[in-house]
């Protein structure tokens, strides 16, 4: 009987510890909820997983924000029946997987901390960001402006989004959550929608 | 050598030369033209309400990275509200090659094309081949802003009509034209762009008048009447002029999601012979769709 107790007990402090996870919200000036928002610990030890994907579906990127710990392999599957050339000019990772379909045979390697501003060759609008963090405790936001950073509770916490104006200070965690409030600019991204001229590449 | 020379063309050909996409693209709108027959004199113009339907569809073929065909097949229509013998289908095929100078947004990128095809209008007189070529230059600088350089030729190959002066050709819709032209595109907002362009037509245009209106059509053209015929759509002629035309347009578009949008635009063409002056307002609302 005791014996139950006792493991009962213990079943319930290791999931506590396991859930000890640090929730993070992100919000613009106006309040509104920012979603793709990449939350970071200054610093810290480990690693997280080593290989990840941002699919193409639909002739865009998806997901549009992701973060990786340095020393990630990213996989760039095509779902389309299309092809697409994805390629990347930022000083943090410059590489080009020119016309392609289905999955390359080589994933990418992201090395260096920074962001990474992904486009495609074919199709103007498609973007996505690759943000490369030099520690594993890392999250992003959902639609909720939510995100939890697993296996922390405190720390000095960062933010970075792509329609971020200039850089927000870390902000320090208490009791297991923060709240972060960034300021938004306009950022622009070429449209995809149709018009009488344009430059499609068609 | 040659062996080698082979090989290396063999190792360099890119493995993407293939079918790779399609183009599916439909629109259909209104239209308010002022001055449906070209007149030069303000009591012959007539204006009039359109509808307009087009559409386009064809396949991408991958050359090079850099490098694409088209193959595209055009419809273009539109049915007048009163007058219906300027109703009309054009039936065209297009190929197009359009090379990108490299990877990224703002490289240029070069357009070569050629169609041919038919339009067939209510007033059959008016029946026409039509051929055209030309290229495009484009290029992005901003993800706000792109522009476009273009030339083309265009040859209209109709029929002739009843003639009016024995010693004067009828084949009024015969026209040859040559088009020099830029526009620019501004995302005035996410989903709103903004088009302006300009664009210089040289050659020939045709011009419907009432038979008062001839004598005078004479008197300050004379020698530059190309061609004149019988055209009872208007209730005298038409005739075929020299000169050219400056063409302003202005457009703005909503984006509706990813594929469709509402288009507002507005055009204004001055012609001008030896002496005659010939404007044309025309002011077009569409909803466009493209897969
Ligand atoms: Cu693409």
């Amino acid at each position: 009987m005791l014996r139950i107790a006792f493991s009962g007990a213990l079943a319930i402090l290791l999931a506590s510890a396991a859930s000890a996870d640090l929730t993070v919200t992100v919000r613009n000036g106006s309040g509104s909820p920012v979603a793709d928002a990449v939350v970071y610990l200054a610093d810290g030890g480990g690693r997280s997983s080593t290989q990840t994907n941002i699919d193409q579906i639909d002739k865009e990127y998806v997901p549009y924000v992701t973060a990786v710990q340095k020393g990630t392999k990213i996989n760039f599957p095509n779902h389309d029946r299309i092809r697409h050339h994805v390629y990347s000019f930022s000083e943090a990772k410059t590489f080009e997987i020119p016309l392609y379909k289905g999955t390359p045979a080589e994933p990418i390697l992201f090395d260096k901390p920074g962001v990474v501003v992904l486009g495609c060759n074919i199709h103007d609008w498609m973007k996505a960001y690759v943000f490369v963090a030099d520690t594993p405790h890392f999250a992003v936001t959902d639609s909720s402006g939510t995100a939890r950073i697993a296996g922390a509770s405190g720390g000095q916490v960062s933010v970075w989004h792509p329609r971020m104006a200039g850089q927000a200070p870390a902000k320090a965690a208490s009791g297991g959550s923060v709240d972060l409030v960034i300021e938004e600019k306009r950022t622009w991204r070429p449209r995809r929608a149709p018009s009488a001229g344009g430059a499609t590449y068609r | 050598m040659l062996t080698l020379g082979f090989a290396g063309l063999a190792f360099s050909a890119p493995a993407s030369a293939e079918w790779v996409d399609w183009i599916a693209e439909a629109g259909t709108g209104f239209e308010y033209n002022d001055n449906l027959n070209v007149s030069a004199f303000r009591d012959d113009q007539e204006s009039d309400y359109a509808w307009l339907a087009a559409g386009r569809g064809g396949r991408v073929y991958q050359i090079t990275d850099d490098t694409r065909l088209s193959l595209v097949g055009e419809f273009e229509s539109r049915k007048q509200f009163d007058w219906e013998d300027f109703d009309r289908v054009k039936l065209r095929a297009r190929a197009s090659i359009l090379h990108k100078f490299g990877v990224g947004p703002n490289v240029p990128r070069l357009r070569v094309h050629g169609s041919g095809g038919y339009m067939w209008v209510g007033d059959s007189d008016r029946n026409s081949w039509l051929w055209e070529t030309g290229f495009d230059v484009t290029k992005r600088f901003t993800p706000r802003i792109d522009a476009l350089v273009f030339f083309k030729y265009t040859n209209r190959d109709g029929g002739s009509g009843d003639v009016v002066v024995p010693t004067i050709q009828s084949n009024v819709w015969d026209q040859e034209n040559f088009q020099v032209g830029a526009a620019g595109n501004f995302l005035v907002w996410e989903n709103l762009l903004l088009s302006a362009g300009y664009t210089y037509h040289h050659g020939e245009f045709d011009s419907s008048c009432t038979v008062g209106n001839v004598g005078k059509v004479f008197d300050r053209e004379g020698d530059n009447v190309k061609a004149i015929a019988v055209n009872n759509v208007f209730g005298g002629c038409t005739y075929r002029l020299g000169g050219h035309v400056h063409q302003a347009s202005v457009n703005l578009n909503y984006g509706i999601g990813d594929r469709w949008s509402v288009d507002a635009g507005y055009k204004f063409l001055q012609g001008k012979a030896d002496v005659l002056i010939y404007r044309t307002n025309v002011a077009t609302l569409s909803v466009l769709f493209r897969y």
